[in-house]
């Protein structure tokens, strides 16, 4: 049980490393962040404008609170809630035919494969929801 | 007894999210590429339709969109130039630029992306100085044109 409690742990650090470094590169540029929320036609446009520093932010801080075990399963649970947002918005990005840039990590994905970015925001869902149904122990 | 675990809970995700707004509202505050509150003001490389128009066929136009949408209606003049195909489009855009003519580049509209990294990459490869974005994109030309 303790090996299977330290790999939980280790995961838990693994996606916590890659949340903030997903939110550093959103912080840096929020308008590019905001031309890529305003490309999924969602929102309107300053409900999109605070989103895209709220996003990062949030993302950098539930990144780092999955270090400290006091924290890690109610970062679980919400970073696993932006998983859903974000699973719900390329879904109905797809559903509408859009061509759009994910914004997933920051400018650097220029085309949004929907299966490909659906699946691995599924699989960071299941991730997260490991840990949050899991024995995760201390550290 | 009640456990008081929900609460505790409750209380470190109101820490989380109050820490986000924190962190949220310092970089809105210092961040240097903060885009436009307002709409009607013009971000930084941006150029609006009324100038662009009073500019007309002195500048270099740039389409950014997909090849099939450049086929099917572009401003008149416009050369196609996207990241999907740089490489065989850019040759083209230098024979027709010149040092002091302007660029001014569009996507679909005010949303996409496109525009502003072509231009981008207009400025930061090719030396290229001036080099704007058309605000509003085609959406945009195609309203004035009604």
């Amino acid at each position: 049980m303790a090996g299977a409690s330290k790999v939980a742990v280790a995961w838990a650090w693994v996606l916590g490393a890659l949340f903030i470094y997903a939110g550093a590169l959103k912080f840096w540029r929020p308008d590019l962040l905001l031309a890529d929320i305003e490309s999924y036609h969602l929102l309107p446009y300053r409900l999109a404008y605070l989103w895209s520093y709220f996003l990062p932010a949030l993302e950098i801080v539930g990144g780092v609170a999955l270090y400290h075990h006091a924290w890690r399963k109610v970062a679980a649970g919400l970073l696993l809630a932006l998983c859903v947002i974000f699973i719900l918005a390329l879904l109905s990005a797809w559903a509408r035919g859009l061509d759009i840039s994910c914004g997933c990590f920051g400018g650097a994905e220029t085309k949004a494969n929907y299966p490909v970015l659906i699946g691995r925001d599924l699989l960071l869902a299941a991730g997260l929801g490991w840990i949050l149904r899991g024995r995760v122990q201390a550290p | 007894m009640i456990s008081s675990a929900p609460r505790v809970a409750g209380l470190r995700l109101a820490g989380l999210l109050c820490l986000s707004v924190v962190l949220a509202s310092a970089n809105a505050w210092l961040n240097p590429h903060r885009p436009a509150w307002n709409l009607d003001v013009l971000a930084e490389g941006e150029i609006a339709l009324t100038d662009a128009m009073a500019v007309g066929d002195t500048a270099l136009w740039i389409d950014a969109r997909p090849e099939t949408q450049y086929r099917a209606g572009r401003i008149g003049g416009a050369l196609p130039l996207n990241e999907d195909d740089w490489n065989g489009q850019i040759q083209r855009v230098l024979e027709q630029w010149r040092p002091g003519r302007r660029v001014i580049v569009y996507c679909s509209s005010q949303q996409c992306q496109a525009s502003h990294d072509v231009a981008r990459r207009l400025r930061e490869e090719m030396g290229m100085e001036e080099v704007y974005t058309l605000k509003g994109g085609w959406e945009a030309w195609l309203a004035h044109q009604k």
